[in-house]
């Protein structure tokens, strides 16, 4: 008897206990809800890292907080798991090699307790790394990146080649093609003792190929020797002789060859054109130098700076200009600005600088310098555009410039100073050759050389009407000149 | 020279001058009450000079240089002594007619190297024997400014002997041929680059006209229309008048040894008239007065603006006795050089007075920048 009550009793609780199972209250689930911190939009440069603040609130305990990245394989990030709320900073690192203005989308889900899910997009932006600065100057950790110490070596050779060896020769002094050869070759590192300094660099190998398959300038350099030589002993030149003429003007003499030529401008000019303006055009601002795939990120070995940028200050460096270069550049510091920069100088300010090739290349250059560090090709890219139009506009502007005084000197009867500037006119339209999204066609470049600026390559077959015409085909290319042709 | 020929020159020459320049001798009427804005002054002066002088230089010199091209035509298809005088007297009054043209050697007439490819000399005879034997030649080219334009034709019109021998360089010699060619060639361009000129300052041509007398070349800057004219004055002065007809041949640059060869038109013997030509050209120019013997707007009125009074009266004074000290003086430069050099001393002198005014205070005082680097070596 006592069993049974005691099955009974317990089969009454179970059956209310079963009851009760079956008929709950309806659950009410806890709220849910993750919240970004920062209402402003998100942005870092690339290699930075960007802080989310996040707000989680999960009412039945946190269970779970995962991100994905750009719809990437999701990671889960630390939680105080069966907390109802809880703040933390996520932090997203924006890799190194990131294209500037790059989006990436973050999308964060947290979960509860009762496994119910709440997300949160949230989009950071690639900025800038850094701001155009008003000077070529940049950094990285403190230190500078910026080198083109074999550019302004190779600038340095040139200035003494004239100096100590063209220069002589338009006095009448013989100068040997050796001479020559060796400051071209840098025999023995020191250009066979012509340079004051020890280096490897040299000028021979950066002259443009085709001139030295066609031995240009070592041509020249056998020419003009012999022509010092007869000069030496008081060869005066003529129509088919070379041999010496006076400037009028400056009053000292020139060397010139059989053609009127002068050997000064045609090697120091030449070599600024085969040398300087080849490696800035075919060599430095091309894509295996500064492309989009050029590595950007790495720094070279030893050095601070990227491939990518050093590469792009090589091409400042061939610019020969100081860092804080602009338009218009003050007479006290003429003496800082040399070869090509010093030519943007010359037609730079020309009727109240309408050219203005100072600031719009030495803008370019910086701009171009700075989307680089910012990884920022599209902008790279247009100011590789902007050098390519302005370099070649100071060769064609410069041109024209000695095109008017050779006109001018014409006019005046003034043999010497004709051919001189004639001898500028000739290297400068030659320069034109080297950019190869040059304007005019190298049968036109050829035309005013060997046939405009006197017929059959020869200077004393000058007419004013050649020189006209040479100067009409260059405006016509370059609309730039339209408006200063006659002040230039 | 024949003695008829000279006579026929000299008369020539005369009618020349009664011609062209018989109406100009009345006193100059004083300009309009003057303006005192300086700006409209300049842009007046450039407006008389081009319409009222330079341009119809221009026209006249572009009829004798065609009516000379014509006359070396007729000689070279039929070379017989009237056919060369006539060559002769279109060289003469071609020349003569340059003499008003010379000094504005800016624009139109600097595209084409007007003043080297007319009037370079002395010729360089030895290459024009080299052009005719070999019957290639550029002509417009630097190296035969010396063998191209009036200088040479005086070579090979005057040049070559007597007027038998003339005749015969041209009919039996073995160059006749190409002594022909060469002289119809360079009458040719000397037509070409005149009329290139002209073309150049016509509005119905390329328009200088309006670029120089636009209110943008009023100003006194180098590329105005004063700027260049008061530069191109400075250099053609002294270089080509008072050196050119009268310091090298007479000496004065050589230590007194004369150098009859540098003679203007040495074989035509005209150098004097010439040169009586230049100074007529200046003194009108300076005073503004134009073709027609009009007085307008010139040099002279625009420093009296300025109130250089002093200065203005000065230099139209030292124009009108350098006129009067070249009519002194016998037709024939050689006889000069020869027998009165102390005439062409103080020519010289005279002349020297004008280049200094024109260089310092002309120019300083009109604010205008001088490009001429000539040494001036006074």
């Amino acid at each position: 008897m006592n069993h049974k009550w005691i099955l009974t009793s317990l089969l009454a609780v179970a059956v209310l206990l079963a009851a009760c199972k079956k008929d709950p209250e309806p659950p009410q689930p806890g709220k849910i809800s993750i919240e970004a911190g920062n209402s402003a939009p998100l942005e870092g440069p690339r290699g930075s890292n960007v802080d989310i603040p996040l707000s989680l609130l999960a009412e039945d305990g946190i269970q779970s907080l995962e991100v994905r990245v750009n719809g990437g394989p999701s990671e889960s990030i630390a939680v105080n798991s069966g907390a109802t709320q809880q703040s933390l900073t996520y932090t997203f690192s924006i890799p190194p090699s990131t294209i500037l203005n790059t989006t990436f989308t973050l999308e964060f889900a947290l979960t509860d307790a009762n496994s119910i899910t709440q997300t949160l997009s949230v989009e950071i932006r690639t900025s800038p790394l850094i701001e155009e600065p008003e000077t070529y100057a940049f950094e990285r950790n403190g230190q500078s990146t910026v080198s083109y110490t074999g550019q302004t070596q190779r600038m340095d050779m040139l200035a003494l080649i004239k100096q100590n060896l063209l220069s002589e020769a338009d006095k009448g002094n013989p100068i040997t093609e050796q001479a020559l050869l060796d400051a071209f070759e840098n025999t023995n590192g020191n250009g066979g003792g012509l340079f004051p300094f020890s280096t490897t660099k040299q000028l021979k190998n950066k002259t443009f190929q085709p001139d030295l398959d066609e031995r240009l300038f070592e041509d020249l350099f056998a020419r003009a020797a012999a022509a010092s030589l007869a000069a030496s002993s008081g060869t005066q030149a003529a129509n088919g002789t070379a041999g010496l003429l006076t400037r009028e003007d400056k009053g000292s003499t020139i060397l010139v060859d059989e053609n009127g030529r002068e050997f000064t401008q045609l090697i120091e000019k030449g070599l600024m054109g085969a040398v300087f303006y080849n490696q800035i055009f075919n060599v430095y601002l091309s894509d295996a130098r500064t492309g989009d795939e050029v590595e950007n990120v790495a720094l070279v070995e030893d050095k601070n700076y990227t491939p990518m940028e050093h590469h792009w200050d090589e091409a400042f460096g061939y610019w020969g200009v100081p860092v804080d270069f602009t338009s218009p550049w003050p007479q006290d510091r003429a003496d800082e600005d040399r070869f090509w920069g010093h030519y943007s100088n010359v037609v730079d300010n020309v009727k109240n600088g309408r050219l203005g090739t100072n600031k719009a290349i030495m803008h370019a250059f910086r701009k171009g310098r700075t989307a680089i560090v910012n990884y920022d090709l599209d902008g790279k890219n247009a100011q590789k555009d902007v050098l390519y139009e302005q370099l070649e506009l100071v060769a064609a502007a410069v041109a024209v410039h000695y095109l008017n005084l050779g006109l001018k000197f014409l006019n005046e009867g003034k043999t010497g100073e004709t051919f001189h500037v004639m001898s500028e006119a000739w290297a400068f339209t030659n320069a034109l050759r080297y950019s190869p999204r040059r304007k005019l066609s190298l049968t036109q470049i050829a035309e005013i050389m060997e046939s405009d600026l006197g017929a059959n390559g020869n200077f004393w077959n000058v007419t004013p009407a050649g020189l006209n015409k040479a100067k009409n085909t260059l405006v016509l290319a370059y609309p730039a000149l339209a408006e200063v042709k006659d002040d230039l | 020279m024949n003695k008829i020929a000279s006579y026929f020159l000299l008369f020539f020459g005369l009618m020349m001058l009664g011609g062209l320049w018989g109406c100009k001798t009345d006193s100059p009427k004083k300009p309009n009450p003057p303006s005192t804005n300086l700006a409209e002054a300049r842009l007046e002066l450039a407006r008389n000079m081009a319409n009222g002088l330079i341009i119809p230089a221009y026209e006249q010199l572009s009829q004798r240089a065609n009516e000379l091209e014509v006359a070396v035509g007729a000689f070279t298809r039929n070379p017989d002594a009237a056919s060369l005088l006539a060559a002769r007297e279109g060289l003469k009054a071609a020349w003569l007619q340059w003499q008003s043209a010379a000094m504005y050697l800016f624009g139109p007439a600097e595209n084409v190297v007007l003043r080297q490819s007319l009037a370079t000399y002395p010729a360089n005879e030895e290459k024009i024997e080299q052009n005719i034997a070999s019957g290639s030649y550029i002509l417009g080219s630097l190296d035969n400014q010396a063998a191209v334009g009036f200088p040479a034709l005086d070579y090979l019109l005057n040049g070559l002997g007597d007027e038998a021998q003339v005749l015969a360089a041209y009919t039996t010699d073995s160059l006749a041929d190409g002594r022909r060619t060469y002289l119809q060639d360079l009458s040719a361009e000397i037509s070409a680059k005149v009329n290139a000129s002209l073309q150049g300052w016509l509005a119905a041509g390329d328009n200088y006209v309006a670029e120089f007398t636009d209110p943008s070349a009023g100003g006194t800057d180098l590329g105005s229309a004063l700027g260049l004219l008061v530069n191109s004055i400075d250099l053609h002065f002294q270089r080509f008048v008072r050196d050119g007809k009268v310091a090298i041949p007479a000496g004065i640059r050589s230590a007194g040894v004369p150098r009859p060869k540098t003679i203007e038109a040495r074989y035509g013997g005209y150098a004097v008239e010439l040169l009586r030509a230049s100074l007529q050209a200046y003194h009108r120019l300076f005073l503004g007065i134009d073709a027609n013997g009009l007085d307008g707007m010139g040099l002279y009125d625009y420093l009296l603006l300025l109130e250089a009074e002093q200065l203005a009266n000065d230099m139209k004074n030292q124009y009108e006795s350098l006129q009067a000290a070249a009519e002194q003086l016998g037709d024939s430069m050689e006889e000069e050089i020869d027998q009165h050099p102390e005439r062409l001393e103080a020519l010289f002198v005279d002349m020297q007075k004008i280049v200094v005014w024109i260089k310092s205070d002309m120019a300083s005082v009109m604010g205008i920048t001088l490009t001429n680097q000539d040494n001036d070596g006074d």
